[in-house]
């Protein structure tokens, strides 16, 4: 076979009759523009059992060895996410093994620096425009706010960015959040739901909110339902990232939670045009140059460089 | 548990199929990548059951046996279960034994059924499972002793679950003239022979639409089309799954009239055709199916060459009678005897990192080179692999690099010879050395008196471990290189003089103190095929050593590897590179001169060079350093 063979590395994949795996979702979206890219002839995602060595390249999502380094194929690691398992040890022990080390954001890029890493290269998360982008509006999955994800946040992130949003509507899918008692009651959590409906549930609701997990907001990474919601056309209102600030401007309305989230959530569910115009400049700015097409170029350029 | 569902890599001379694929044996038709059908439902089946069940086809990927055996050692499986069959099973025999020796192993015979005791013959096999693996698997996994499983038919074939798939689906394909472009989903309408209901076909399109919203187009194979299958409903499935759909039928009985929605169809011809069929096949051809002729031995060859040309059909020859393989019970036996008939291999048991990178890996091949069954043995990777020697005999041998991450108090439970090829720096004398050579010389008195053997990659500490009463010391071994890593790779050397290394306090002030002497150093950490390149990049490389204890660096070796010449300080006597010969030695008072002289003297220069090379080539590879480290070992009382 002619052209690069490419694996994209996950610990778990398959996850779409569970609780499901932003992760996987991106591998997918990643694998699906690195395939389209000249000279690439295949680009799958696997997980530690299927990844085999007729391949030329691995991209593993995590470090070894929460992934596995297979004899043969170069090895780069995306840091986009922390250790799975603390007893892994610090992922800074893991820089030497890989040939190049793709960060989600700025201040793990200077992390794995530190740590001596040789070849760093700024790839923030994204989406698969062929899957996210805007579809027909379904009456059941239409909501004035969303949230989409699974419960992996603290009780403080809960009270600042969930609960100010209930009274003005907020629906929640995902799993685990029903041990939040305030959500529970409020009859506002609608369970897991397939990767294939999110499309329609964004491209459906009025605003999306985005509240990122401790070390996502620590470290500064911005993360993919930023890219998915606005490729689906949708409003979103997250919580406050520099790099997520940075790489989307104004088009996107961030907010410190609390009071001021709410009176943000208020005034653009009452201004239909103004919620119109911020979706459709967050997705020009995605398409412009965002999407995960954009990143898989940039990555092979700087791979073959 | 923890289980392996595997279609094992095909390493014999001719790759082909095993179990639960169309036509086990070499592939029929070029291009075809065929769906192990029965090992998916396995998977499924076992993942329904409670287990962590995983599907690797070896054979679909391509995966090397190396891969694959990396893959057994790596992950901590209970049991793995591997598919071989009549046409693949010589080659099998040396596979199945590694994996058998690595983790607890069911053997998936699809051969006849009365050959599978035979197998019981190979070393280390929990189970022989033949028949109905679904009932099969599930009996034989509690087993404690070698058992062999006959399962019966699955009783209720609605129970049958969705075959398990991952994005490998993406591989299988089945081409057929008049297909549309991009990734099938291949699909059986039978299960070992019974028909699969019509619903759980359309149950199996719509899930796997759902998951891998990149296939865009269904092949079924269905070899009881109108004798056994409801064909009626499994065509107005097809038909109405909403991508297109080709399949491979075995003609018999009425067509339904949905039919004619295929892309593209493959059938076979039991024997000469009836006017009806021909006019049957004239309407799918005027449908616009494109259509594919698979002939039997029965089919007459006018016949079906007249049929092509009118229907603008492919005729396929026809396949060849099934081969007749030796019983299994033959070969498993010619395997004893010649094992039996070759020289008892000892084991040597490498302990260590093993990553391509590092030595590890270079003397198990090295081993095995020697005569020797080498097994790796990594603490880092798979921890409960240690455990692995407490079972071995005084006959082995045990060679740690460094004896990291190894748990010293199961050393003196080891049977075998344990050897320690030692590669850190050691101090010279009782008082005075840096305090990390301090740290590292505690924890090796802590473990070296547990080793039968002692070897040093050099020999600066030698004098002063002897005194202080180190009586296994054997003697000193250079560190090995891997030729085929570094090598001289033809790049342009824009480097005049180079530095690779972690920065140390020596380090530091040597290279200040060059630069003071007006001698400019590219100074760079690099590791991996980057080091490789960029020792190729320079002419001189210089070696500096870590502290200000004398030694002799792998370095030094690494980049005469790498065509480029060594400036170092003086090394550890007796020199093993000689001055003026492999490399050459500065002081601080002529380095500059040294360096002028070297960069303008290329062909003396290179003629270093080659005598450096010829000397690691010689003396420095693994196979040499276990060579002279077996060498060093005194013969056991």
């Amino acid at each position: 076979m002619n052209g690069l063979r490419i694996g994209l590395q996950l610990p778990i994949i398959n996850t779409y009759s569970g609780n499901v795996w932003g992760d996987e979702i991106m591998a997918v979206g990643l694998a699906d523009a690195l395939r389209g890219e000249p000279g690439v002839a295949e680009a799958e995602v696997y997980d530690l059992d299927t990844i085999h060595d007729q391949l030329d390249l691995v991209i593993s999502f995590y470090a070894w060895p929460e992934t596995r380094l297979v004899a043969g194929p170069r090895q780069v690691w995306w840091y986009q996410a922390p250790r799975l398992r603390a007893e892994a040890g610090p992922v800074t022990d893991a820089v030497g093994r890989y040939e190049a080390v793709l960060v989600a954001g700025p201040n793990l890029g200077r992390e794995v620096l530190d740590a001596g890493a040789r070849k760093v290269l700024f790839v923030p998360m994204s989406a698969n425009p062929e899957i996210y982008h805007p579809v027909e509006p379904r009456a059941e999955l239409a909501h004035d706010i969303v949230f989409v994800a699974n419960h992996n946040r603290t009780r403080e992130e809960v009270e600042r960015y969930l609960l100010p949003l209930l009274p003005l509507g907020l629906t929640i899918y995902g799993a685990g959040w029903d041990r939040e008692p305030e959500l529970a009651a409020a009859g506002c959590l609608r369970g897991r739901i397939h990767p294939a409906d999110v499309p329609a549930v964004y491209s459906s609701s009025k605003l999306v909110l985005s509240c990122h997990t401790p070390w996502h907001r620590l470290n500064d990474v911005p993360t993919s339902r930023l890219w998915e919601a606005t490729c689906c056309g949708a409003c979103v209102l997250s919580d406050r990232l520099p790099t997520a600030e940075k790489l989307f401007g104004e088009t996107l309305v961030f907010s410190q939670g609390g009071a001021e989230l709410a009176a943000f959530a208020q005034a653009l569910l009452a201004d239909d045009a103004g919620r119109q115009a911020l979706a459709h400049a967050a997705r020009e700015r995605v398409e412009a140059g965002l999407t995960f097409r954009h990143h898989a170029r940039r990555i092979l350029d700087f791979l073959r460089g | 548990m923890r289980l392996l569902i595997a279609n094992p890599p095909w390493t014999g001379p001719t790759a082909g199929q095993r179990l639960g694929c169309d036509r086990p044996g070499p592939p029929a038709v070029a291009g075809a990548v065929p769906w192990p059908d029965e090992l998916a439902c396995l998977a499924a089946n076992l993942r329904q059951a409670g287990h962590e069940a995983a599907l690797v086809d070896a054979i679909a990927t391509g995966e090397s046996a190396a891969g694959f055996h990396q893959r057994l050692t790596e992950r901590p499986y209970d049991a793995v279960v591997l598919a071989t069959h009549p046409a693949s099973l010589e080659a099998d025999l040396p596979l199945l034994e590694r994996s058998a020796a690595l983790r607890p192993t069911l053997l998936a015979w699809c051969g006849p059924p009365d050959q599978a005791g035979a197998l019981t013959a190979l070393e280390g096999l929990r189970a022989v499972v033949t028949g109905d693996l679904l009932t099969a698997v599930p009996s034989a996994l509690p087993a404690r002793e070698l058992v062999v499983v006959d399962g019966p038919p699955l009783a209720d074939l609605a129970a049958l679950p969705l075959p398990y798939r991952d994005y490998t689906v993406h591989r299988y394909r089945y081409p057929l003239a008049g297909q549309p472009p991009g990734p099938q989903l291949l699909l059986r309408a039978a299960y070992r022979g019974r028909p699969r209901p019509a619903a759980a076909l359309a149950a199996e399109i719509a899930f796997c639409r759902r998951q891998y919203p990149r296939l865009t187009q269904v092949v079924l194979t269905d070899p009881l089309a109108n004798g056994g299958t409801d064909f009626a409903a499994v065509v107005e499935v097809l038909a109405a799954c909403g991508l297109p759909w080709s399949a491979r039928l075995a003609l018999t009985g009425a067509w339904p009239a949905t039919l004619t929605t295929a892309a593209a169809l493959e059938l076979s011809l039991p024997g000469e055709l009836a006017h009806e069929a021909v006019e049957r096949l004239q309407g799918l051809a005027e449908a616009g199916v494109s259509l594919t002729l698979q002939p039997s031995a029965a089919t007459p060859a006018g016949q079906l060459a007249a049929l092509a040309s009118h229907l603008g059909a492919v005729a396929r020859p026809p396949l060849p009678p099934p081969p007749t393989w030796p019983a299994a019970a033959d070969r498993v036996t010619r395997r004893q005897v010649a094992l039996a008939a070759a020289p008892a291999r000892p084991k040597l048991y490498v302990v260590g990192q093993h990553l391509p990178v590092y030595m590890p890996p270079w003397l198990c091949a090295a081993a095995d080179e020697l005569g020797y069954r080498s097994v790796a043995i990594d603490p880092f990777e798979e921890p409960r692999d240690v455990k692995r020697l407490l079972a071995t005999s005084a006959d082995d041998m045990i060679l740690f690099d460094r004896g990291h991450a190894f748990p010293v108090e199961l050393l003196p439970r080891i049977a075998g010879r344990k050897v320690l090829y030692y590669p850190d720096i050691l101090p010279q004398r009782a008082h005075g050395a840096p305090s990390l050579t301090y740290a590292k010389y505690r924890e090796f008195v802590a473990a070296a008196p547990l080793f039968d053997d002692v070897v040093l990659h050099d020999g600066h500490a030698l004098e002063f471990l002897l005194a202080a009463g180190h009586r296994n010391l054997r003697g000193v071994v250079m560190l090995p290189y891997d030729p085929s890593r570094h090598r001289d790779l033809g790049l342009p050397r824009d480097i005049d003089l180079l530095f690779i290394g972690m920065m140390s306090p020596h380090r530091e002030a040597c290279l200040a103190r060059l630069e003071q002497a007006g001698v400019a150093v590219t100074v760079c950490q690099v590791w991996g095929d980057e080091f490789v390149r960029t020792l190729n990049r320079a002419k001189l490389v210089l070696n500096l050593h870590s502290t200000e204890q004398v030694n002799t660096e792998l370095r030094i070796v690494e980049a005469l590897a790498c065509g480029a010449m060594v400036l170092s300080e003086p090394t550890t006597r007796p020199w093993v590179f000689q001055p003026g010969e492999h490399l050459d030695h500065f002081t601080f008072e002529d380095a500059a001169a040294k360096v002028a002289w070297w960069l303008s003297h290329d062909a003396e220069r290179q003629a270093v060079v080659a005598r450096g090379r010829e000397l690691i080539a010689r003396e420095h590879t693994a196979l040499r350093c276990l060579q002279k480290i077996l060498a060093l070992l005194p013969e056991k009382p």
